[in-house]
């Protein structure tokens, strides 16, 4: 029995390996073929960025590629499976709300505890320097989650992998604090070429891009569990990708109303991250208590 | 629910279908970072009539994205029918009713199939619009794609309220009939069209000028985003009420095998 367990175990971290060798290498790749050299992040026009990012396609790539190779069959649902199908019955469709509105939930306290630690920050008109008018403002919640929504395929190509594959494999092979923190670190550091050249954090702090690298994780950490949660809850992918396409577009309004260039750095623009890391430590901190109450084991 | 969606896929030769686009997006993919355009002197820049630099690259990618975002509409509106038609076929779908399945996951795999397929094909052509922007300079081109990109969305909207409509006609009017009403609509539009342009004023055609459609939506980017942004929120609700009422109808009709 012990046998049959061990070779179990072998298998999967096995398997997990080849995932993970696929996706580094094959988005590091991408990265290194779609970023001119030489350029930063903010150097590149938007176009550009979007083109770039098309590389968060390669996780999820890398999960098909990988049963291609294992062998492990390409079922839709269930235990082992690409948790591609969604149901919204035992109230998982409560996990899809969440999924939806908790990113934009999120974003408000995170700049709420922005603007209490550098009040300084807060600018009325702020918006009107990134071309937004008053109209577009009072929508853009609304129209953030939207675009979230329709243009989900993106975080469905990070989360169909890193939800989908690694992190059910991660709690097979370990206890799920340290699958948290594994995954977490694992995701943070794929993100690592994109640090370096000034995504997220920019260009302009202390220790970069190491130190970029370093929040990268532990942001990855604590959003992980979260997008771990919804996605175990639900048995599908869907909740998670529709999650980190909300929170990537960043739907709060209040970030209209901060000006991170009108302080000094250390409080400026990092006061935002340091009320992200907050907050989704909170959220991560109560998603942990919940888990542990319900119980939900890994399918 | 699963294997009904199977079934449709398998109707339409989705996986054929599938591995052609994937192969096309990784071609479009590749020739976009050979062919980056945009470089000063080449000579595949031209002028356009109104003096502007046009790259030969830049246009063919453009045309790329326009491309997906019409043959997916296209896509759509056939097999709305094609999954009706194909149940039809054969008596499937008096087999399928032969065994325990409620006719209410019958309709509802039908709805949520076609809503699939247009999330795929936004997903496509966003990949293909991204891919065709990327190494493009503001000018004409970009201009053009920001035109397409913009509409795209209230446009997918309509295909799928129009798919609100044909869905239910196929599935209570059956095949026939349906086909009948949906190509005597067609027929009816192209009529007015040909009728336009036989006693219409030809000189709105003449005069008609995209760079005043660019500059219109330029200058009306409130109204663009709020379209982009109702659209996709009122286009499933009309979808929804459409599954509710097909759905309630067609757990009362008799199911006949046409």
């Amino acid at each position: 029995m012990t046998d049959i367990k061990n070779k179990k175990g072998t298998d999967d971290l096995k398997r997990l390996l080849i995932y993970l060798a696929l996706s580094f290498a094959l988005t590091w790749i991408w990265f290194a073929l779609a970023v001119p050299k030489g350029e930063y992040w903010d150097d590149m026009s938007q176009q550009l960025q979007s083109f770039v990012a098309l590389g968060m396609m390669f996780p999820v790539i890398s999960h098909v590629l990988t049963r291609l190779i294992t062998k492990e069959g390409f079922r839709m649902t269930g235990s082992d499976s690409m948790m591609l199908g969604i149901s919204f019955k035992d109230r998982r469709w409560v996990c899809l709300m969440s999924a939806i509105f908790l990113p934009w939930i999120l974003g408000e306290a995170a700049c709420g505890i922005a603007l209490l630690i550098s009040p300084e920050c807060y600018d009325p008109g702020y918006y009107l320097t990134l071309g937004i008018d008053r109209n577009t403002m009072m929508i853009y919640p609304i129209a953030a989650i939207v675009s979230g929504l329709i243009g989900s395929f993106a975080a469905f190509g990070e989360e169909g992998g890193w939800r989908g594959y690694m992190m059910p494999k991660l709690m097979k092979l370990m206890p799920k604090w340290a699958a948290f923190i594994v995954g977490g670190i694992i995701w943070g550091l794929w993100h690592a070429p994109l640090t370096c050249i000034g995504h997220n954090f920019g260009t302009d702090y202390p220790g970069f891009p190491y130190l970029g690298i370093v929040r990268m994780c532990i942001m990855c950490i604590l959003l992980g569990i979260l997008l771990t949660y919804v996605t175990q809850r639900s048995g599908s992918v869907w909740p998670a990708a529709v999650m980190h396409a909300v929170y990537n577009t960043n739907p709060a309004i209040l970030n209209g109303f901060i000006d991170p260039d009108k302080v000094s750095y250390v409080s400026g623009r990092s006061s935002y991250w340091i009320g992200s890391i907050v907050v989704l430590a909170v959220a991560a901190g109560v998603v942990l208590i919940i888990w542990r109450k319900t119980s939900y084991e890994v399918q | 629910m699963g294997g009904l969606l199977y079934k449709d896929f398998v109707a339409v030769k989705g996986k054929r279908l599938v591995i052609t686009m994937l192969i096309a997006t990784c071609l479009f993919i590749v020739l976009r970072m050979i062919f980056r355009g945009n470089n000063e002197g080449s000579i595949y820049v031209f002028e356009n009539i109104d003096g502007e630099s046009v790259n030969l690259f830049d246009a063919f990618f453009l045309f790329g994205a326009f491309f997906i975002i019409w043959m997916g509409a296209f896509l759509i509106n056939n097999w709305g029918s094609a999954i009706m038609r194909f149940d039809d076929r054969d008596k499937t779908r008096g087999y399928l009713f032969s065994m325990p399945l409620n006719k209410r996951t019958y309709v509802a795999s039908k709805y949520i199939f076609i809503a699939i397929v247009i999330y795929v094909v936004f997903s496509l052509f966003l990949i293909w619009n991204v891919t065709a922007a990327s190494f493009m300079r503001e000018g004409v081109s970009m201009d053009m794609l920001d035109l397409v990109n913009g509409f795209s969305v209230p446009f997918l909207s309509m295909i799928l309220i129009l798919e609100a409509f044909e869905i239910p006609m196929f599935l209570l009017m059956g095949k026939e009939k349906a086909q009948m009403f949906k190509t005597a609509f067609w027929m009816a539009l192209a009529m007015l069209a040909i009728a336009w342009f036989l006693f219409g004023d030809l000189d709105k055609i003449a005069g008609f000028d995209i760079d005043k459609i660019i500059k219109w939506i330029d200058a009306h980017e409130f109204e663009m985003m709020l379209m982009t942004v109702l659209s996709p929120i009122i286009s499933p609700g009309i979808y929804y009420l459409s599954y509710l009422t097909a759905a309630g109808l067609y757990e009362r009709k008799e199911v006949s095998d046409d």
